[in-house]
């Protein structure tokens, strides 16, 4: 699927750099039980994504400008986070309902969207069809660099706010006594969280970033006990499986790379499980005979 | 929007595809926002993706009973992993929710791209965006074409398709309501009666995933996510009796498709624009538009902290 080395290079960095951004985040968004934050934002990102595509044409920019898109998707992505925090203070409403009803209804005005596009002759709006599933080929040079930043972002707030981020995450209601900002943290948490699904929209593809967002985290929880090995673990489960899964990709043709990376970090997940329980110890010992 | 024939032949079987599929969502959706389920459609809505693949190589066939047999396949061995996974004391069942729908809807991707390829009409797009303009009646040219048997049979498949799901769902609501009910609010209570909750547990999972399918080729993934969940939880906002909240969804969920397929249709014209919405996505984007709103006007009528959300405000009354 990717034609030369430098293409391949472009690639493997940027899905590597947003599968290690991910698997940072992975873990305290499973840790705090919601894990499916990731999925809502995502779909709701998609209307923001069309609409910065629009914004763009209308002027008089090139709308396959990633800045414009990046800039949409973050825009609605976090008018469904306020919107979810809404119905959730509401009280009638629990939170898997708001979190479906978010995601519909975001996804709706974005599907409605990209049928206008669709009937609008303007250039490079085929590139708008890669948002669901991902075209990770077609990344550029402004991509990459994009994920290396988020990248250093993600890195450089995790190490910055370790104790606060360990704090809200396990005893919330403490972190909160304490006056440790939860309120605050949380919008840092969510700016990073919109920010990287923002710039792995077009490759990885809304649907499959979730994998990325919940996989590495859980994979890595079986495996350890301890927050210090926990979260490099999840980072560096996300980056083997964004290798594993663009390489994978380079071998069989209209492999798409986002699918493969998931299945790659499903695979991963089912060898962490399969340790965890002594699985792999239980087939290889050979059976002992019984005496009758 | 004129009333002609072309009326008959193209907007009425999209709007009845539609108001079918909010119907037999609205039952169902119901059920998923009381049991605190509520992304399980949207969980199903992926997860059937390989099913309905494998169905289609093996059988060679895109019929209907294919669909929903490789579908219906695919939601039993989901759901079953979602438990399983879901009650691993490390995991929970909200990441198991986000693992078992990515994975199954990546291997889906895959099985696409490497056994079907771009030769056959396929498409992952159509079946989670939705293609309910395609929901077309070349046959019924009028209102009295829906009495004669001819044209009846020409239906659009999706039509028959969606009309039995709301009477197998509508049927098994009303025959095991009490066990439901019993079991979706006290399952402790309800296993010593001798309903086991695990049974009722894996039926809903059934007629959610009954549902799903059915709508898949007419309103696609999305919308079926957005009419499952959307309706039912505007209605929640109204009431606290379970008859009245499947009344309430029902016609919540019509309301939503007719004035979103208006908007879709006639919205741009009026603005001067030669140009439609997509339908599906605009019916999805006012189902949740109605819920704000309700919510919004509640809100401004109600002094806050009187609504009670937890299953004590719910009285067993009207069941």
């Amino acid at each position: 699927m990717l034609a030369n080395s430098w293409n391949l290079l472009v690639v493997l960095g940027g899905v590597m750099a947003l599968g290690i951004s991910f698997g940072i985040l992975s873990p305290f968004l499973v840790l705090q039980r919601r894990a499916l934050i990731g999925d809502v934002v995502a779909h709701a990102a998609l209307p923001g994504t069309v609409l910065g595509f629009l914004g763009a044409a209308a002027a008089g920019f090139d709308p396959r400008s990633s800045w414009w898109l990046w800039g949409g998707a973050i825009g609605t992505g976090a008018l469904a986070i306020a919107a979810l925090g809404g119905l959730e203070r509401h009280g009638r409403l629990r939170r898997d309902a708001a979190m479906a009803a978010v995601l519909a209804t975001g996804f709706g005005l974005g599907t409605a969207l990209l049928s206008l596009v669709q009937q609008v002759a303007l250039p490079g709006r085929a590139g708008l069809g890669g948002l669901l599933l991902g075209q990770a080929a077609s990344m550029q040079a402004v991509d990459l660099l994009a994920a290396w930043a988020v990248m250093a972002a993600v890195l450089v707030v995790v190490v910055l706010l370790w104790k606060e981020l360990l704090t809200v995450t396990f005893d919330p209601l403490f972190a909160k006594v304490a006056g440790l900002g939860g309120g605050r943290l949380e919008m840092i948490l969510m700016a990073l969280l919109l920010v990287a699904i923002a710039t792995a929209m077009r490759s990885v593809g809304l649907v499959l970033l979730v994998a990325l967002l919940v996989l590495p985290g859980v994979t890595a929880r079986l495996l350890t006990d301890r927050m210090t090995r926990l979260v490099p673990l999840s980072a560096f489960m996300g980056a083997l499986a964004a290798l594993g899964g663009t390489l994978a990709s380079t071998r069989f043709a209209d492999l798409p790379t986002g699918a493969a990376t998931v299945l790659a970090a499903a695979t991963l997940f089912a060898m962490a499980l399969a340790v965890r329980h002594g699985w792999l110890d239980r087939a290889t010992s050979l059976p002992v005979r019984q005496l009758p | 929007m004129m009333i002609d024939e072309a009326f008959w032949q193209l907007d009425f079987p999209a709007i009845m595809a539609a108001s079918f599929a909010a119907a037999a969502c609205a039952l169902v959706g119901s059920l998923l926002v009381l049991r605190r389920e509520s992304l399980a459609g949207d969980a199903l809505s992926h997860l059937v993706l390989p099913g309905i693949v494998v169905a289609w190589v093996v059988t060679g066939s895109l019929a209907a009973w294919a669909m929903l047999g490789g579908a219906l396949a695919a939601a039993l061995l989901g759901t079953s992993l979602l438990a399983a996974l879901g009650r691993h004391r490390l995991i929970g069942p909200e990441a198991a929710t986000g693992i078992v729908f990515t994975t199954m809807f990546a291997a889906g991707v895959v099985m696409l791209s490497q056994w079907v390829g771009r030769r056959v009409h396929l498409d992952v797009d159509h079946a989670l965006y939705g293609n309910l303009e395609g929901v077309v009646w070349p046959d019924l040219t009028s209102l009295a074409g829906l009495l004669n048997i001819d044209v009846l049979a020409q239906a659009p498949r999706q039509l028959p398709m969606l009309a039995s799901a709301i009477v197998v769902v509508a049927a098994l609501l009303w025959m095991l309501r009490k066990e439901i009910v019993l079991a979706s609010f006290d399952p402790e209570n309800a296993a010593l009666l001798g309903v086991p909750p695990g049974r009722i547990d894996r039926l809903v999972a059934l007629l959610t995933a009954t549902v799903v399918v059915a709508s898949f080729e007419s309103v696609g993934a999305i919308l079926v996510v957005a009419l499952l969940i959307c309706p039912a939880a505007t209605a929640r906002l109204l009431t606290d009796r379970y008859g009245r909240q499947l009344l309430l969804a029902t016609a919540i969920g019509l309301a939503d498709c007719w004035i979103g397929y208006l908007i879709a249709v006639a919205g741009p014209p009026i603005l001067g624009y030669d140009l439609a919405l997509g339908a599906a996505g605009t019916i999805a984007f006012v189902s949740g538009l109605m819920l704000g709103i309700v919510l919004l006007v509640q809100r401004a009528m109600v002094s806050p902290g009187r609504g009670s959300a937890g299953p004590e405000g719910w009285t067993r009354a009207g069941t």
